[in-house]
């Protein structure tokens, strides 16, 4: 029986993941909305269904892809949760209903003050104390953007928490602006009486822009009617009928007013937007499919959108099966069952295969994952923070699996999948920041180096934590337990000893790749900029442990105390020197990761405090000690 | 002797020499956060030793070696080491040498031949690998790995001492349609003299930036003049006297203002009320109720109403917002684009004023009428450059000429002397070339319906002076520069001219590096070393495992 234990849970863990992998479906009760999330747009410079657009707006408003609609009430008294394209649906179409959605996520009590919003949680008033609705923030709204534009004079690295909160707020509020006037004179449902609106006021912009021209007062809400439809975070929701210079270029819904204003006809997809507009306010479920088929039909046969509407709906497709979440419960139930082998290891054999294989498994699906980004990208695997972290989570996978094979005792499975774990968890977070399929500032414009250089100095923070981890598990099973036998010992240092050679090699050539490719777009090899300094730190540290091995300075305890120092120095140089704000490699600052990142480097210290203990209190080696 | 020497080749040399550039890097990338990347990597990276000064951050220990001081030691001991450990080969010296010069020789071949082809440079490296690994089995060279890898880290070092001494990096920038033989220095200025020539051409005569000091006096037998420097700063303001003078008045102004308003305790409960309800500084309001020692809560009202029927702490309240609005306008002053408003602010702070007498006048004649110096601390960003300024007295045979203030954000200016009209100034240091650069298309793609930058590209035309050359198109984009007569040329910068926004310019950067190709080098001897080095013990550990 206990040999089939392996395969019976590896094969439950992949029927798991393989539901999610099932085209999603809509609610039988529901409002047909998944037809709606695939349609694709252009936000952010790339192609993205709608599904990613609503995500996304959700993350920067309150940090999570759903939205809870009664946030007041207990997790048990069951609140109403809508999904974000349901909530994006509403915002565009029926904003009345979407500005009582407690969708702001506010924390800063000052700010709260400011907007006097509940300050605490208040069922009588509706109110969980942390989310709040447009229509709460509204009336003290001039007061807000007074405020607001004071915090941005401050520059931002210079910003309190207090100010940071405002511009993260601010922020969340242009992206609501921007989705309520996406579809432009589409949204209220009449085409005809939309466009009429529509035309009036583009009279009046123009009028007050031709008065500012002259010196003359004009009228500012016509002006600011006009430019809040041009604002950048606005979606290019405008097909093209025809190529213009070659090019299908989409465009903004005030684009297409202008084209109106213009003499042209109207764009076919304002009126089909127009009528789903309409049927969702009337609540017309058949009416709407009917709509939003039509329109991907008309989008079709224009010829032009092909591509764009393959990548939409794989996008849709993706964002649903929630692959890298997926891939973190697999995990950390393969490090409990590797855990499980240190207890009895002898007796283990059964949970050591099962961690492998689940291990195995987590390697696949992260391997899935990042395959679909590449060929969904058509780039390297890494090419921001966010991806760097599922990389590592790969690579250290594979190392320890590699690790597994070498020396059979649990420890490369253990260690694979408890950073294939942390790193999609470390993941999870940065995605909480937005979109995580970004698209590259011209600099980072090159695949050749983002395969290369990044790639390996990715490899190289990977194989270094690999290292790492394993003197963890070797300072707390030597300290603690009486699992370092010499056998388990001899394997331990074997291993530790192999793949610090890889991350040597690794970073190494990693780093001076990274100079090269400095060489290459800015005339210097070395610039000592922070992120370089980082990577070097990580060269210097793994040689320094080489080579005191080498020289007899350290034997197993002191190398694995290295070791464990060496994750401080990587994740610093990993994420710290990110934080720092300096330099050319200065994107991604989180607040938040700064105290994570100081508590990660607290651990390892005191681990190395464990590990500095002399032999005796080592319980594997009291009895060795003592003789 | 015996004992230096040990040290020397010891391995616990080179681990404390890694720990003390393992701190160096760490400390010095903090130092970026206060003395900005230029100045940081003079004083850690590019120096002998960094000592503590009053001010500095917590990494910043008493004494510590600078990167010179530890890459010279390393130097010294990976020689040393490799010269106490040379054993002769069981094979025979020719046998190693021959395999030795094979390998490094190969790999130089390899690196400079297939350096542009990413797949046939891992080839060449690969066939290297495999040839080198059959030798190595047949009984020699067991150390190539090794030794390839400190050669390597030789290389790096002494290519890397040598970009610091060599290499110029100047910049070049022009609109569409221009045309430039010369670049600019990055950081250094210098003081021109020019004059028409007799053939129509410009001749200059440059005083370099270094060579301005105050009380010197200059003499060039170009020059039918002296200049004496009567004032010289690295970096100054040029101040300009009337606009100063009334950017005080409008601060005094405001701050009177403020002072009359936060005169009265009966104000303070509405101006209170006002500020919550309006938006207005609420956190200057809670910063100052916090010094009088009251909670300053969400709404500060209630707390304002209590302290306002209090006379003594209504007038300590006065007090501190007095002084913290006082101190938020004359930093607000001090923030403007304008250098005389900072000024202005300064004075104020300072207790000085700024009048028509005061300070006395740089000089007699130009710009010195209206414009007055003040010298300012070293620029710490990338972003910032010293500016330079001075004030010079011309003369001419014992007779002063008179006294003129010169600095780069001053236009060009002139005076006659000996029939001859003479420009001056202070201007970028320039790198004439013997070719001319036109800027002939500027190309600045962003993403669809964003402001992020997809793609920038200068095409350029290359004529040779002597005509040896004649390039035309030459695109120049990031990551991909143009190599010329020892030259790179970088896409830097780009925008739009002020004037016509139609027309687009560009910043090309151009740097002179004669040991650009160590690093490729360096780091081919080091990653083929390393993998030879590891391939080999795998080799072996899986012979083993095998055996028993």
């Amino acid at each position: 029986m206990k040999s089939r234990i392996p395969l019976i849970v590896t094969v439950l863990f992949t029927l798991m993941v393989g539901m999610k992998l099932m085209p999603p479906k809509n609610k039988a009760d529901a409002f047909p909305t998944l037809e709606f999330g695939k349609l694709p747009i252009i936000q952010s410079g790339r192609t993205q269904p709608m599904d990613s657009l609503a995500r996304n707006s959700l993350l920067q408003l309150r940090g999570k892809q759903t939205l809870n609609t009664e946030p007041w009430k207990g997790t048990f008294d069951k609140p109403k949760i809508i999904s974000a394209v349901d909530w994006m649906l509403e915002v565009m179409m029926d904003p009345a209903t979407a500005d009582t959605r407690p969708a702001f996520r506010i924390d800063h009590p000052d700010v709260k003050g400011l907007l006097g919003v509940p300050m605490t949680a208040d069922e009588k008033l509706l109110s969980d104390g942390k989310h709040y609705t447009w229509n709460q923030i509204l009336p003290r709204f001039d007061a807000l953007q007074q405020e607001t534009q004071r915090a941005f004079r401050v520059k931002d690295k210079l910003r309190d928490s207090y100010q940071k909160a405002l511009v993260d707020l601010w922020k969340a509020i242009r992206s609501y602006k921007s989705l309520k006037v996406t579809l432009g004179p589409a949204a209220g449902g009449d085409l005809t009486k939309g466009l009429e609106a529509d035309l009036a006021m583009m009279k009046k912009a123009r009028e007050a822009f031709e008065a500012q021209m002259d010196g003359r007062p004009g009228d500012n809400t016509a002006l600011a009617w006009f430019s809040e439809r041009q604002d950048e975070n606005v979606a290019l929701v405008i097909p093209p009928t025809a190529l213009t210079n070659g090019k299908d270029e989409w465009t903004r819904s005030i684009n297409a007013v202008l084209a109106v204003d213009r003499g042209a006809p109207p764009n076919f997809a304002l009126a089909h937007y127009a009528k789903m507009a309409a049927a969702f306010k009337a609540k017309d479920a058949p009416a709407f499919t009917t709509a939003v088929t039509d329109y991907s039909a008309a989008l079709k046969s224009t010829g032009l959108a092909d591509k764009r509407i393959r990548k939409a709906s794989n996008e849709q497709w993706f964002n649903f099966t929630e692959l890298f979440y997926q891939g973190m419960i697999v995990a950390v139930s393969a490090f409990i069952f590797a855990l499980a082998v240190w207890f009895a290891p002898a007796r283990m054999e059964w949970a050591r295969l099962t961690a492998l294989r689940l291990t195995v498994l987590t390697v696949v699906i992260i391997f899935g994952g990042l395959l679909f980004r590449i060929i969904h990208e058509g780039r390297p695997p890494v090419t921001n923070l966010y991806s760097s972290a599922l990389f590592i989570a790969l690579g250290a996978s594979v190392f320890g699996i590699v690790i597994e094979f070498m020396w059979p005792r649990g420890i490369g499975t253990a260690v694979a999948s408890l950073m294939a774990f942390g790193c999609l968890m470390v993941a999870h977070f940065l995605a909480l920041d937005g979109d995580t399929l970004i698209m590259l500032q011209a600099v980072l414009d090159t695949n050749f180096w983002l395969s290369t250089h990044v790639v390996i100095v990715t490899l190289g923070y990977a194989s270094t934590f690999v290292a790492g981890i394993l003197g963890i598990f070797y300072i707390l099973n030597g300290v603690f337990t009486k699992n370092i036998t010499p056998e388990m010992n001899k394997a331990f240092y074997g291993a530790g000893f192999a793949i610090l050679c890889f991350a040597m090699l690794f970073s190494f050539v990693g780093t001076v790749l990274g100079g090269i490719w400095a060489d290459q777009s800015w005339g210097r090899f070395w610039g000592w900029d922070a992120k370089e300094n980082g990577a070097l730190l990580i060269v210097i540290w793994n040689a320094l442990i080489l080579h005191a091995r080498l020289g007899g300075l350290v034997k197993e305890r002191g190398f694995m105390n290295l070791a464990v120092a060496g994750n401080c120095i990587t994740a610093w140089s990993w994420f710290g020197t990110n934080l720092l704000g300096i330099g050319l490699h200065s994107y991604g600052f989180k607040e938040g990761a700064f105290n994570w990142l100081m508590g990660f480097i607290a651990v390892n210290l005191v681990l190395i405090g464990i590990g500095s203990t002399p032999k005796e209190s080592w319980r594997s080696f009291a009895k060795a000690a003592s003789n | 002797m015996k004992k230096l020497w040990d040290l020397f080749t010891s391995v616990k040399l080179a681990v404390v020499l890694l720990a003390l550039g393992a701190w160096l890097v760490f400390a010095g990338t903090w130092a970026q956060t206060q003395e900005g990347l230029y100045l940081a990597q003079e004083r850690w990276f590019k120096s002998l030793w960094v000592i503590r000064h009053a001010g500095d951050g917590w990494w910043v220990l008493p004494f510590f070696p600078g990167g010179y001081t530890i890459g010279t030691l390393f130097l010294v001991n990976i020689i040393c080491a490799h010269t106490r450990r040379f054993e002769r080969p069981p094979g025979g010296m020719v046998a190693l040498l021959t395999h030795y010069g094979l390998v490094f020789i190969a790999l130089w071949f390899v690196t400079t031949f297939l350096l542009w082809n990413p797949l046939w440079l891992f080839l060449g490296y690969a066939v290297l690998m495999v040839a080198d690994l059959t030798i190595w089995q047949k009984g020699s060279g067991k150390k190539v790995g090794v030794d390839a890898v400190h050669l390597g880290i030789i290389t790096l070092l002494v290519g890397q001492l040598g970009t610091d001494l060599l290499s110029v990096e100047t910049h070049m920038s022009f609109a569409e349609g221009e045309s430039r033989n010369y670049s600019e220095h990055h950081h250094d200025s210098e003081l021109v003299f020019i004059h028409d020539d007799a053939d129509g051409r410009d001749k200059v005569v440059t005083i370099h930036q270094s060579l301005l000091g105050t009380g010197r006096v200059l003499v060039d037998p170009n020059l039918p003049f002296t200049v004496r420097l009567t004032q010289s700063a690295k970096n100054a303001s040029i101040i300009e006297r009337k606009q100063a003078i009334e950017d005080l008045g409008t601060l005094r102004g405001a701050l009177a203002t403020m002072d009359g308003k936060y005169s009265s305790p009966d104000m303070l409960a509405a101006e209170a009320k006002k500020v919550f309800e309006e938006g207005g500084k609420i956190q200057v309001w809670r910063a100052a109720l916090g010094a009088v020692g009251e909670k300053a809560d969400i709404d500060p009202v209630p707390a304002v109403t209590r302290i306002a029927s209090d006379p003594a702490k209504a007038a300590k309240l006065l007090a501190e917002l007095k002084t913290r609005f006082r101190t938020e306008m004359i930093d607000a002053f001090k923030n403007r684009q304008s250098a005389d408003a900072a000024y202005a602010a300064e004075t104020l702070e300072a207790g000085r004023d700024i009048t028509d007498t005061q300070p006395a006048a740089a000089g007699d004649k130009g710009a010195a009428q209206r414009f007055f110096l003040v010298p300012r601390p070293d620029a710490l960003t990338m972003d910032e450059r010293n500016l330079p300024g001075a004030v010079i007295e011309l003369a001419a045979n014992g007779a002063t000429l008179g006294t003129w203030i010169v600095s780069p954000m001053l236009k060009e200016q002139k005076f006659e002397f000996g029939g001859k009209e003479w420009r001056f100034g202070i201007r970028s240091e320039r790198f004439y070339h013997p070719f001319h650069v036109t800027l002939l298309k500027t190309t600045h793609e962003k993403y669809d319906g964003t402001e992020t930058p997809k793609d920038f590209r200068s095409t350029v035309h290359l004529a040779a002076t002597n005509a040896a050359e004649n390039r035309d198109r030459v695109e120049i984009s990031m990551n991909s520069p143009l190599r010329y007569s020892g030259l790179t040329f970088f896409q830097h910068q780009m925008g739009r001219e002020a004037a016509n926004t139609s027309r687009g310019t560009s910043t090309l950067q151009i740097v002179r590096n004669p040991g650009w190709f160590t690093p490729y080098y360096g780091c081919a001897l080091v990653g083929y070393g390393m993998a030879r080095h590891f391939l080999m013990h795998m080799l072996m550990f899986t012979r083993r495992r095998k055996q028993s």
